[in-house]
């Protein structure tokens, strides 16, 4: 422990074996040993107690939000085609917002991402610990982990912790060697493909702007546009969601982050493009 | 359930001490405890000192739980043997820092400990030269929540006291003589006795010196001037 | 046994184990070995709230961070006068943190102890960045007793910009220009919102360029503000002061006592 003597050296090359023989074999599933509440108090209603409405603003959880993400192919030659995945940026605790600028497109690997709704910090820390896996998926099988694999194991984390209260609505969504995918994975331990997806208290109104417009073939600016106007019209029906859209397109080449857009501001864009003046014009 | 519930169901201490009002001199800390330990309303034990002598720096009182008190006391000796183990005398500070600990761990497990402590002494900052140390006040409350003063009154006397005693503290700052020091507290305890059906008239003062180390008071008792009570009764 | 078929038998199954799954639940909720005294136990609020305001502003090459000395029991009456909210983790990293006092100092601890041992581990002290997602951790290794506080880290970064990372109580974490937590949140940052995010000025407005003057007055303007408006703030703003290349400056500014 002090110190290194030169006996210990000699020991090098078993350790480093041993070192090999670890990186082989499969990672055992992430065995945190979480800090717990005394035997016999559930964490489910403990939280109610300490951390729901009648704790102070700030020591509520951030959570709300709106994230679609849906699968199209090129209508041209000229498009690439591939996922879009589009969210907003609001936390809030209670009703206050606490941010309005979070990210909540995370990376998982070059070609994949998770999208975060529900617990802010739980989205947070589960994501980076599927990212280990992923990385070290890629490290030792020298092929990068498929979209399927990796919301497998993201579910089946979860559900390890199920009924203790965490709160996670993800989409694993990225290119693979299967092509584009999405797997929505919550903290139910639940896990299904979908082509058309949207998560998040915001996600029934992206749902009505997303299924009234998508067709399994866009061009690529009729997709981004669709994703944008989707989560636009969710913060305006949502209190939940809001701030800016942040919006990621991911082509069989390439991940494209978009800046981020004020949804203010696309608000007057589209009534620009619907021709129709903002002002509430009941004649009409 | 909401969240006044629970405070009201609280596992209840049973034999308990009230207010500690402690204050900071030139040279040293002076510390005010009542000598009654009370079940509920009623006092049960009278004659009990609420200060424990640790060693020549370091006093502490305690408000709160008796029993968890005496648990503690088995505590610190415990620690104090530790430290004489390496030829050391632990300090306020470290003592502090370890009882805070000690609380905020108790809690954790939903098991705390009941008791309000205020660790009083005078911290030494070179070996025995006394001209260096410092007096110190630590408040350890029982969920593990600790701060430095330089004066404090805890119990009832929080709301009673604090400003009062910080009053008298602003006039002079560090400069408070003991004696000017022990008027203050006398004329606190009178005016907790007033108020704080849970006090007594019989207390002692306790003091840490830079130069005498500690020395534990004697009993005293006050009648106070309760003419006032004329003037503030609605029950006649 | 009632019947051999194998539907009945199906039925009686899931029958079986969905009682099975409903008293394992009511018996892990509910253990018969516990006494009334454990019980009692844990209805008890491990929690208080000590109160006070903490703030961090960021600049190119500066972070500042404030908050009040004020400690409060039940919001009402003032324990002391000069509890200490802002931690110095070292040249570059401030810690600050509203909440439970207790979880505050142990959060100070674990910080500290986690960064000694880094200093010894690589001879070189720890980054904000670095600091930053260690402590989102172990705000979140208390995922299911979490610590009651509102966290943010504050200082310079590896290129020497000001960083200010705001958390939850456990552990979302995220860069921001400028950041606030405790009880007077809601009044401190729509003031900063619109002195520093500029977010009500239309555009074309020349919008005021964010110098380490401009933040420390902001700073004391926002403590002033919210020291007239919210029980738990007051008494004295704790200013610490980190500037890219010099070392930290602390300061004590008073503040309403009332």
């Amino acid at each position: 422990m002090w110190g290194e003597t030169f006996d210990d050296f000699e020991n090098d090359e078993g350790e480093m074996a041993m070192a090999k023989q670890n990186l082989i074999a499969e990672p055992a599933r992430a065995d945190f040993t979480f800090a717990k509440l005394p035997l016999g108090i559930q964490p489910v209603d403990f939280m109610k107690t300490h951390f729901a409405e009648t704790a102070g603003k700030s020591m509520q959880f951030r959570k709300g939000t709106t994230t679609l993400a849906f699968v199209y192919e090129p209508a041209t030659p000229a498009d690439k085609g591939g996922i879009i995945v589009a969210v907003d940026s609001r936390a809030s605790s209670g009703e206050y917002i606490s941010s309005k600028s979070v990210m909540k497109i995370l990376d998982i690997g070059d070609r994949m991402v998770a999208t975060m709704a529900g617990g802010a910090a739980d989205c947070q820390f589960w994501t980076r610990i599927v990212a280990k896996y992923c990385t070290l998926y890629e490290l030792r099988e020298k092929t990068s982990i498929t979209v399927s694999a990796a919301s497998k194991y993201f579910a089946n984390t979860l559900y390890g912790y199920r009924g203790q209260g965490l709160s996670v609505g993800s989409m694993v969504a990225g290119y693979d060697k299967k092509g584009p995918q999405i797997f929505k994975v919550d903290s139910e331990g639940d896990r299904c493909q979908l082509k058309v997806c949207s998560v998040g208290s915001g996600s029934l109104n992206a749902y009505g702007i997303l299924d009234n417009h998508y067709k399994p073939k866009m061009t690529d600016d009729e997709a981004r546009k669709l994703g944008l106007r989707a989560i636009m019209h969710a913060t305006y029906r949502d209190s939940g969601s809001g701030g800016v859209c942040n919006l990621c397109h991911i082509t069989p080449t390439e991940k494209i982050r978009l800046p981020p857009m004020d949804v203010s501001k696309l608000w007057y864009e589209f009534a620009d493009e619907l021709g129709r003046d903002i002002t509430y014009n009941p004649v009409e | 359930m909401n969240a006044h519930d629970e405070v009201q169901r609280t596992l209840n201490p049973t034999c308990t001490g009230t207010s500690v009002i402690a204050l900071q001199y030139k040279t040293g800390v002076v510390v005010l405890t009542d000598r009654v330990v009370s079940y509920g309303k009623m006092a049960r034990y009278k004659n009990v000192s609420r200060q424990y002598k640790v060693n020549d720096n370091v006093l502490i009182a305690f408000g709160g739980d008796h029993a968890d008190f005496h648990w503690l006391q088995n505590v610190i000796e415990r620690q104090v043997l530790l430290w004489k183990r390496f030829d050391q005398d632990i300090g306020p500070k470290a003592l502090h820092g370890y009882l805070t600990s000690l609380l905020y761990a108790k809690r954790c497990k939903m098991n705390p400990v009941w008791n309000t402590l205020v660790v009083a002494g005078v911290e030494e900052e070179e070996k025995n030269n006394k001209e260096t140390s410092t007096p110190f006040i630590g408040v350890i409350t029982q969920k593990g929540c600790a701060y430095q003063v330089k004066h404090i009154a805890t119990g009832l006397g929080a709301f009673l006291l604090n400003q009062a005693v910080e009053d008298e503290w602003r006039k002079k700052g560090e400069d408070l003589s003991r004696e000017e020091a022990e008027a203050v507290l006398r004329k606190s305890l009178e005016l907790t006795l007033y108020h704080d059906c849970v006090a007594d008239n019989e207390f002692e003062i306790g003091r840490v010196d830079a130069t005498e180390g500690v020395v534990l008071g004697k009993e005293e008792k006050i009648i106070g001037d309760w003419s006032i009570a004329e003037t503030n009764c609605q029950y006649e | 046994m009632t019947s051999f078929t194998g539907i009945t038998a199906v039925a009686n199954a899931t029958n079986e184990m969905a009682m099975f799954k409903q008293a394992m639940k009511e018996v892990a909720a509910h253990p018969e070995w516990m006494s009334s005294r454990q019980i009692e136990r844990q209805r008890w609020n491990p929690y208080s709230m000590e109160g006070g305001s903490t703030c961090a502003i960021s600049g190119e090459n500066f972070a500042i961070v404030a908050s009040d000395t004020r400690m409060t029991q039940n919001d009402i009456n003032i324990l002391t006068r000069d509890a200490e909210k802002i931690q110095i983790l070292n040249d570059n990293i401030i810690l600050t943190t509203s909440g439970f006092y207790g979880d505050v100092l142990q959060l100070k601890k674990v910080l500290q102890s986690r960064l000694h041992k880094y200093r010894f581990d690589y001879r070189s002290d720890m980054s904000v960045d670095l600091c930053a997602e260690l402590l989102s951790r172990n705000l979140y290794y208390r995922r299911f007793f979490p610590y009651y506080t509102g966290a943010i880290l504050a200082g310079i970064d590896e290129h020497g910009k000001g960083a200010v990372f705001s958390y939850d109580p456990i552990g979302c974490i995220e860069r921001l220009g400028y950041s606030a937590s405790g009880a007077a949140e809601p009044m401190i940052i729509p003031f900063l919102d619109c002195q520093i995010g500029h977010v009500t000025l239309s555009e074309g407005y020349e919008r005021p360029e964010l110098t380490l003057d401009r933040a420390i007055s902001l700073m004391k303007d926002s403590f002033r503000g919210a020291a007239e408006r919210e029980i738990s703030t007051g008494d004295k703003i704790h200013l610490v002061i980190a500037e890219a290349g010099k070392p930290v400056v602390v300061k004590f500014l008073p503040l309403r006592e009332d």
